[in-house]
């Protein structure tokens, strides 16, 4: 070797030997896509440096923690942050264990979210370190921005009956879809109070007004919101009277929940409850007794009977009449239906109810003949 | 006592008066709202342009600290991106917006200086790059790692593809180097920097394992790339006149959470908006902080 290279050759031997003692901000962190029915969660390590000290409580409640070999990684769930361009950035810590000569390292973590699945807690693989590589797996939230609802409104098909006049309180059932994540619910958009209501609003329970509350994992609960309505009983009783055809409700209630997981983006339900108007049972028989009234004139008016017989035969019609609502009003009660001339009627509304009265004015005496079609067996006899 | 009944009348006149002061002075002050901001530009007035994406656009006059109101919310949209530039002879604002309402059509919109809608064109597009000399808008695709070309001068008009990044996958900020005629665009999931050549339509990486790229802002006097990365919490800086540039940190200025928009004034100091505390940022070339501007104590006022 000649005189030149010789100060060099040293030189590079003794960076050689102090290399190890060097900490080396080269730490490689990378976590496993998550693949599931639906789609799938992608990570992206960016961004990696030393640090000198934890910047997180490591006994925190939301703090994760995975122990390998010669690191312990953490993931501060609570700088879970939602990105300006739709990905969720989290941030990771790892700490050598002793005897490890890596610096503590903090990492950006990218999430991009692909497809539609519901949010929720999963074990993610994870690669770390630089030589060997020490494999395990951490538990982090995962989100996305296509998911289907997490909460709902299960059994709102059937239309709520609310008695004219009056008001009511309807019990709101909701539901967690998630399996191990709670839900807050943050905020309202109330129901928009339409002419047929005096009051509509949805309250938390014990509440003057709406206050946040959770719904736990896979929790369901129906003591929490009321849906506190009060109709004009004018403008619902015209409801009642003209219903939308081949409609059993008469209005609809519809109110935004604005809720979200811990870390992840706010998102809102859709409640729609379904309203029948169901005025007050005398008053269903005030509409026979003029639909009978009514009916009764008819015949009279044409010529097809006398008018020295109309209040008897009128009695008898107002007679049947209220007997074929009550029979009307338990068949449906019992979930049979009340056909009147081949016509499926309601009894609990107004309108049917004055018709019924009405056909059994027009019928007269006849209408005795007619309520013994309606009960079931007694026309056999 | 005529003293008594005097000072009984008088204290009641002077109740009336405080309460009816009150109320002047509840109405004349505007209520105060949380500004975040998503997106910054400057305009030729050295004013600094906001955008909230659900408030809407503010003007920020530096020299009063006065803040006005230019638009007043997007409706059912949220404004993504913003660039300032003088098209046809006129100061206008371009904002990218997206829709908040399912099935609603993502848009590129055009406002002037007075608020009002000027121009629209349909697309789904982030970033947003303008080229006054050319009346071009460019714009990151917010679908696909495309980038797109606009007609500034037919609203309207179709966008056309001008390239694909194949490596990407979500692009954020884009800007436009006027000089040597290039496009820098992020890579917003990746934290990697795209220099494009719209001429040929080559693409390199430039920068690589940043954060974050929220946004990009362009010195082209001294070549300068500012890079707001809200998941690393700092501004970096790119010396474009490097061949293969190493991204320093400008500032990692604590007060700084979540840096979303940057914007350079005239005096080469770059603004820089957090949206985590709805702060304004100035600093100075090497990065110090030279002015903090509070939003939410500002009212905003009617643009006159």
């Amino acid at each position: 070797m000649s005189d030149a290279l010789r100060p060099w050759s040293v030189a590079l031997g003794c960076f050689f030997l102090i290399l190890p003692a060097l900490p080396c901000s080269a730490l490689d962190l990378e976590l496993s896509t998550v693949k599931m029915p639906g789609g799938e969660f992608r990570f992206h390590t960016n961004f990696s440096e030393p640090i000198n000290a934890l910047p997180i409580e490591i006994n925190g409640e939301n703090v994760q923690v995975a122990k390998t070999p010669h690191y312990t990684l953490y993931a501060d769930l609570d700088d879970i942050r939602f990105t300006k361009y739709g990905f969720f950035r989290y941030k990771l810590y790892a700490q050598p264990r002793p005897g490890v000569e890596e610096p503590l390292t903090s990492f950006v973590v990218h999430g991009e979210p692909v497809g539609s699945f519901l949010a929720q807690m999963v074990g993610v693989d994870f690669a770390l370190g630089v030589d060997p590589v020490d494999q395990k797996q951490i538990t982090l939230p995962i989100f996305s921005l296509e998911s289907p609802g997490y909460l709902e409104t299960p059994d709102l098909t059937e239309p709520e009956e609310i008695e004219l006049p009056g008001e009511k309180e309807i019990r709101l059932r909701i539901k967690n879809r998630l399996e191990k994540l709670p839900v807050s619910v943050t905020g309202i958009r109330q129901p928009s109070p339409a002419s047929v209501w005096k009051k509509v609003r949805i309250l938390v329970k014990d509440s003057e007004d709406f206050r946040e509350f959770e719904v736990a994992a896979a929790a369901e609960v129906d003591d929490v919101l009321i849906l506190k309505a009060v109709p004009d009983s004018t403008m619902a009783l015209t409801r009642a009277l003209f219903p939308r055809s081949g409609k059993s409700e008469h209005e609809r209630v519809t109110a935004y929940l604005e809720y979200r997981t811990p870390w992840g983006i706010p998102k809102s339900l859709e409640i729609k409850v379904p309203v029948r108007f169901v005025p007050w049972p005398p008053m269903l028989f005030l509409a026979v007794g003029i639909g009978a009234l009514l009916g009764s004139f008819v015949p009279v008016l044409t010529n097809q009977s006398r008018r020295s017989r109309w209040l008897r035969a009128f009695a008898a019609s107002l007679l049947t009449a209220v007997l074929a609502e009550l029979i009307a009003i338990l068949l449906v009660q019992h979930d049979s239906e009340f056909r009147l001339l081949g016509f499926v009627l309601d009894p609990f509304q107004l309108l049917p109810a004055t018709l019924i009265g009405f056909f059994m004015g027009l019928l007269g005496f006849k209408s005795l003949e007619a309520l013994k079609r309606v009960i079931p067996g007694f026309s056999d006899k | 006592l005529p003293g008594r009944h005097f000072v009984r009348t008088a204290s009641v006149l002077l109740g009336f008066a405080a309460a009816g002061l009150l109320l002047l002075v509840s109405e004349a002050e505007p209520a105060r709202i949380g500004i975040e901001p998503a997106a910054l530009a400057v305009l030729e007035s050295g004013n600094i342009v906001i955008l909230d994406s659900t408030l809407g656009l503010f003007q920020f006059e530096p020299r009063s600290g006065r803040l006005l109101r230019m638009v007043d919310r997007f409706g059912p949209f949220e404004g993504i991106d913003m660039a300032a530039a003088r098209v046809n002879g006129s100061e206008s604002l371009f904002v990218t917006l997206v829709s908040r309402a399912p099935g609603g059509l993502p848009r590129m919109v055009r406002f002037n200086l007075q608020g009002k809608q000027t121009g629209l064109w349909n697309g789904w597009f982030s970033g947003i790059a303008l080229d006054p000399k050319g009346q071009v808008a460019y714009l990151a695709g917010g679908q696909n790692p495309e980038i797109y070309s606009l007609n500034l001068k037919k609203p309207g008009s179709l966008a056309v593809r001008v390239t694909r990044i194949r490596d990407a996958s979500t692009l954020g900020p884009i800007v436009f180097h006027p000089q040597q005629r290039l496009l820098y665009v992020g890579d917003a999931v990746r934290g990697v920097v795209y220099e494009v050549t719209p001429a040929d339509r080559t693409v390199r990486a430039l920068v690589t394992k940043m954060g974050g790229l929220d946004a990009l802002c362009l010195d082209p006097v001294t070549n300068r790339l500012y890079v707001a990365d809200a998941s690393a919490e700092r501004i970096w800086v790119v010396n474009l006149a490097e061949k293969a540039p190493k991204p320093k940190t400008f500032s990692s200025h604590q007060g700084i959470g979540e840096p979303l928009g940057l914007a350079l004034g005239a005096d080469r100091t770059l603004w820089v908006g957090d949206y985590e505390d709805g702060q304004l940022f100035q600093l100075a070339q090497d990065g110090a902080v030279l002015r903090t501007v509070d939003l939410a104590r500002i009212s905003p006022q009617r643009q006159p």
